[in-house]
């Protein structure tokens, strides 16, 4: 099945995708399976059905659009569990079953057959998993995936910054990564970015003045500084000195960017970072204890206020949570807005961490709060990115998957083809 | 929306000027605050701006400010901000603005005499 799956997708339209899913899935015993996508914000789940402009027309009687909040399929999603739908009684049942490109949540899939064993699981989980490589491979060559996952349009500068930026979850062994940003739609000067190399993990924000486009290309241009310098092995410091000339050629002082850039050193546990005029990370240690890292700013890039750039170092436990954000998430203006606040922002991490609720979905639901906090309309751009230290190795943890929240048999199914 | 900008301009003795600021530093207004306070610190050697009236500062506002610190650095004009509200103090002290900033609590504590870094150059 998954073979002949994978070796179609190289000739393969994402708009031809779910008519050779069907096809393959037979083999399995799987007579239908229903490929649904979160949108951008995500609020819902959307059919790809592969017909129209953004390959979601032409149902043919199934639901195009699943709410998250509310439906079975949303739970599937937000938790990463497989799960069947009532009733039981019958030949065939539908299954719902998480779609995650490594971690990254795409959406779900209705997968319906008679079968009810750990086979048909285990079947499930890896059609759920190349279905996923699949879709992400044309991601980037498809405006109908794009025009399918929006519910209403972007502006310019979210279409430049989701381009740019990397997924929203990542996990291995020694770290989960998750980030979000709100108003997804209409972003202007935030983004985040993180990546990994050899044993270091790198982290940044950046909050670009202004809510225009220019603020979104400022961003985009501090982050392509950034992962420039970065890849050519300069430090922290030198990266943001480098982000500030760029800026300072582009712009001549009239547009700047905070941020902060770390380094997590994952043998270690050493976190090493810069702060570039923006709110210090907020780090997380169990027993609901938090408190803000402490490092002295440097001015904003590409004030060119010429303030000494000051590297700092904190030493992290395993278990320990870093938490960069921007200040749309805590902060209001004006004395009728209530700010959302930093001890209510922390709060609302650690229960539902308590809770076990899989990192990126309480992100998820943290924007939600922060927006309906704001009801609905968000002054600033709010980001959040989280990185937990989980310990020095690579290889793939019990911990890692149930934190990210992929399903317990997809970690089954991984470790049977680890094993030799 | 935006509260308007207001700008009230006091001429004081020995080349000092006052502007006393009041509303939303934001966006919107910041073009006007760099517009029309560039223009009144040219004809001055000291700039006082009074911000015990600014309600909110954004980040467009900031970029205002040091754009404004910059100009009067390069004409030689002296610029202090008095009176500044908690919440714009945390935006300065976040970004580390307010290591480049001549700041006092009230107008009453700014140094009578002229005795700033340039004279009429």
């Amino acid at each position: 099945m998954l073979a002949g799956l994978l070796t179609a997708s190289h000739l393969m339209p994402l708009e031809l995708l779910p008519s050779a899913v069907t096809e393959h899935a037979g083999a399995v015993g799987f007579s239908k399976v229903l490929i649904y996508l979160g949108d951008l914000q995500r609020d819902v789940l959307r059919l790809l059905t592969g017909d129209g402009f953004d390959a979601g027309r032409d149902t043919a009687g199934e639901e195009a659009e699943l709410k998250i909040d509310g439906s079975l399929a949303g739970h599937v999603y937000q938790c990463g569990q497989i799960l069947p739908e009532t009733p039981e009684n019958t030949e065939e049942r539908h299954w719902w079953v998480p779609l995650l490109d490594g971690t990254e949540r795409l959406g779900a899939l209705r997968i319906t057959t008679a079968d009810d064993d750990a086979r048909a699981r285990e079947d499930m989980t890896l059609l759920a998993a190349v279905i996923a490589l699949i879709v992400h491979s044309k991601e980037r060559s498809s405006d109908a995936l794009a025009r399918l996952t929006r519910v209403r349009p972007l502006n310019i500068a979210a279409e430049m910054q989701w381009n740019l930026m990397p997924p929203r979850s990542y996990a291995d062994g020694r770290v989960m990564i998750a980030a979000a940003m709100e108003p997804a739609y209409t972003i202007s000067g935030d983004a985040y970015d993180y990546a990994t190399a050899g044993d270091t993990v790198h982290l940044s924000v950046f909050d670009a003045m202004g809510h225009d486009t220019a603020a979104g290309l400022t961003a985009h241009l501090a982050m392509g500084a950034c992962r420039n310098s970065r890849r050519q092995g300069m430090g922290l410091g030198e990266i943001t000195e480098r982000i500030e000339q760029a800026l300072v050629e582009q712009f001549d002082h009239r547009r700047y960017t905070t941020g902060i850039l770390a380094g997590l050193d994952t043998r270690t546990g050493m976190l090493t970072w810069v702060n570039r005029g923006h709110h210090p990370p907020v780090l997380m240690r169990r027993n609901r204890w938090h408190s803000h890292l402490a490092c002295r700013p440097s001015h904003p890039m590409g004030t060119g206020l010429g303030l000494p750039v000051t590297l700092c170092r904190d030493q992290l436990e395993p278990g320990d949570r870093i938490v960069l954000y921007t200040d749309g998430i805590i902060e209001a203006r004006g004395a009728d807005d209530q700010e959302f606040g930093l001890d209510r922002f922390t709060d609302f991490l650690d229960r539902h961490h308590a809770e076990g609720l899989p990192v990126p979905e309480t992100l998820r639901r943290l924007m939600h709060a922060v927006l309906d906090h704001h009801e609905g309309r968000l002054q600033d751009d709010a980001t959040v990115l989280f990185c937990e230290w989980l310990g020095p190795g690579a290889a793939p943890t019990a911990q890692a998957a149930a934190l990210a929240g992929l399903p317990p048999e997809a970690v089954i199914a991984h470790d049977g083809r680890s094993t030799p | 929306m935006s509260a308007e900008l207001q700008l009230t301009v006091r001429e004081g003795p020995d080349g000092l000027v006052i502007v006393e600021v009041a509303g939303e530093l934001d966006f919107h207004t910041s073009n006007a605050l760099d517009r029309e306070v560039t223009a009144v610190s040219d004809a001055h050697s000291r700039l006082v701006l009074d911000m015990s009236q600014v309600t909110f500062c954004d980040s467009s506002g900031l970029s205002a400010l040091l754009h404004l610190l910059r100009h009067t650095q390069a004409t030689g004009t002296a610029l202090t901000l008095v009176a500044v509200p908690a919440q714009t103090m945390r935006l300065l002290t976040i970004t580390g603005s307010d290591a480049v900033f001549t700041i006092h609590g009230s107008l009453t504590e700014i140094p009578a005499a002229p005795d700033g870094p340039q004279g009429d150059a």
